[in-house]
């Protein structure tokens, strides 16, 4: 038996008074009523002109048809390339039928496979991507959830009226393991991609600084250093300084200075990776034996490091399921970074923590914060004194004595 | 019967309950209202060419609990939620009044993460069974049940967090 009270009290959260008044209903009806009387005057001149267009369109694609050879161009997806992106045999089969149906406008395959369909038509899936240039339609990621038998596929593709492209993402269901079904996020607004090609590799070349010790640095100095991207997209050099600190050029315009405390000569390990919700495109920076050194987000406005120089404690919490997060201890502080499904999402710096005292317990767990958010309560030592903090990926929220 | 007498009475029979599902996601009843008359009017210009198998409710269940996802990922809402007052889940006093435990209980129902307080609001509050939430939600029912016991776990361990009153847990289990 279930236990009403749960349903009372969510009832007396939400509010017991009807919400559905006579006001609200016809506000959500008046802004977009359009009587029905001027639809059929519209098609009253509409119809015939359509049909006279109709007509005389068909007579000359007969006309064409006989001075020349019709070629269309047809474009399709390209299933090759997408089949050789999917590992699992499973999902590439379930999402090439997915795609195959939608191309040939297979109304039974599609529901076959789909469970789009339960927010949307497939006439209005089918609608949809006809709008869609599928020459330009590829697989970026394809990522396995760790937590359930499910896998996301993100593609990109451009649509026929416009030059840039976006991202959107398809989730392949093994569901009761009877058989894959495929649905995708058909009213997201989806991220505009842009692509950005970075070095798996880049080496650190040392210089030592001349004179001054504060690092001021002048564009010409990156044309000095050993310049690793290719097209001018990316230069990394090192400076030693008892630290090195690294120069970052996305472009000839726009660079980034930062430092890391690479601990010796070596080099950094670059792993792009894709940011859920926005698409957008960072790099994990590791050194050898080294762990994570660097989070670089490369667009024109975030540029974020988080370095971890000397990890003295390390915990890791699984966010049942949503993903996990790494503490790690230092001289500077505690370091919270968050990962899910196995990509970075966040880190912080609370400096206000120090190493010592080592917290004696620590507990996460996730509220009502955004996606990416984590409210974390963590109880240190202060001396003799405990002390609770709260924060969230961004801030310290506050510090309960 | 014209189109917006067809809306009128489509709004009628399922807004209200629409309304409050959508709060249980967004908790700002304007943004549920905004949110729910796009799914009604989403619904009402393809309900000719609907060939979902799924009950209509359940279809418009679906299309409000992805609308307000949708939202919830959006960039709107974090930069929004974000400039509001924090309110942790362990705020307030405890209380031994066992109507007051009750309005709580709701509140706490709705900061979970959306994954457990979902499955709590469909089963609790709406009343579907496990299968209908797994089928809405597209997940394998041992999910649903997984989810439930951890959302509960979850709601219970912050009421005890915050001194308040956890006896429904140990009573009523399902």
């Amino acid at each position: 038996m279930r236990d009403s009270s749960i349903k009372t009290s969510i009832e007396k959260a939400i509010g017991e008074q009807p919400w559905l008044t006579e006001e609200v209903l016809h506000q959500m009806i008046r802004p977009h009523y359009k009587p029905n009387k001027e639809k059929r005057s519209l098609s009253k001149v509409l119809i015939p002109s359509v049909v006279t267009f109709a007509i005389a369109l068909f007579a000359f694609i007969l006309w064409n048809t006989e001075t020349q050879p019709v070629q269309p161009e047809v474009a399709a997806f390209n299933y090759e390339a997408i089949s050789n992106a999917i590992e699992d045999p499973q999902v590439e089969n379930a999402f090439i039928t997915y795609l195959k149906s939608i191309e040939n406008e297979d109304y039974a395959s599609f529901e076959a496979v789909s469970t789009t369909d339960l927010v949307a038509s497939p006439k209005e899936v089918f609608e949809k991507y006809q709008t869609i240039d599928l020459d330009t339609f590829r697989l970026i990621s394809v990522t396995e959830s760790q937590g359930e038998p499910v896998t996301f596929l993100v593609a990109a593709f451009a649509y026929k009226d416009a030059s840039n492209e976006v991202l959107k993402t398809y989730t392949v269901d093994q569901g009761d393991g009877t058989q894959m079904t495929v649905s995708e996020d058909f009213y997201g607004e989806y991220p505009e991609y842009t692509p950005f090609t970075f070095p798996e590799t880049v080496t650190l070349n040392y210089e030592e600084i001349p004179t001054v010790q504060e690092i001021s640095f002048h564009p010409d100095l990156i044309e000095q250093q050993a310049s690793v991207g290719e097209e001018g997209t990316v230069s990394i050099a090192a400076f030693q300084d008892g630290e090195f600190d690294v120069v970052f050029a996305t472009d000839q315009k726009s660079y980034y200075l930062t430092r890391l405390s690479v601990p010796e000569v070596g080099s950094l390990d670059v792993q792009p990776f894709m940011v859920q919700d926005t698409g957008e495109t960072a790099y994990m920076l590791q050194a050898e034996g080294y762990g994570l050194i660097g989070v670089l987000f490369m667009d024109e406005r975030i540029h974020f490091v988080g370095t971890s120089p000397e990890v003295v404690s390390a915990s890791q919490f699984d966010l049942d399921g949503d993903g996990t997060e790494e503490w790690l201890l230092d001289d500077e502080g505690v370091q919270v970074i968050r990962f899910e499904d196995g990509a970075f999402q966040s880190a912080i710096l609370q400096s206000e923590i120090r190493r010592d005292p080592f917290p004696d317990s620590v507990f996460t767990y996730n509220l009502d914060v955004p996606r990416g958010d984590v409210f974390i309560e963590t109880t240190l030592l202060e001396g003799e004194k405990r002390v609770k903090y709260h924060f969230n990926s961004t801030e310290l929220l506050q510090k309960v004595q | 019967m014209n189109a917006q007498t067809d809306l009128e009475q489509i709004i009628r029979q399922h807004g209200e309950e629409l309304l409050r599902l959508a709060y249980t996601y967004v908790k700002n009843r304007q943004t549920a209202e905004d949110l729910v008359q796009d799914v009604f009017l989403k619904a009402f210009v393809k309900q000719t060419d609907f060939r979902g198998d799924s009950h209509y409710k359940t279809y418009l269940y679906r299309m409000v609990m992805n609308r307000c996802k949708d939202y919830l990922r959006s960039w709107h809402y974090r930069k929004t939620i974000l400039m509001e007052p924090f309110q942790g889940a362990s705020s307030g006093r405890p209380s031994s009044d066992l109507s007051e435990d009750n309005a709580v209980l709701g509140h706490q129902v709705l900061v979970l993460p959306i994954k457990y307080r979902e499955v709590l609001v469909f089963y609790y509050y709406k009343e579907l069974s496990m299968r209908e939430i797994a089928e809405l939600l597209n997940v394998p029912e041992n999910t649903v049940k997984t989810r439930l016991q951890r959302g509960r776990k979850q709601l219970k361990l912050n009421l005890e967090r915050g001194g308040y009153d956890a006896r429904f847990f140990y009573q009523n289990e399902y």
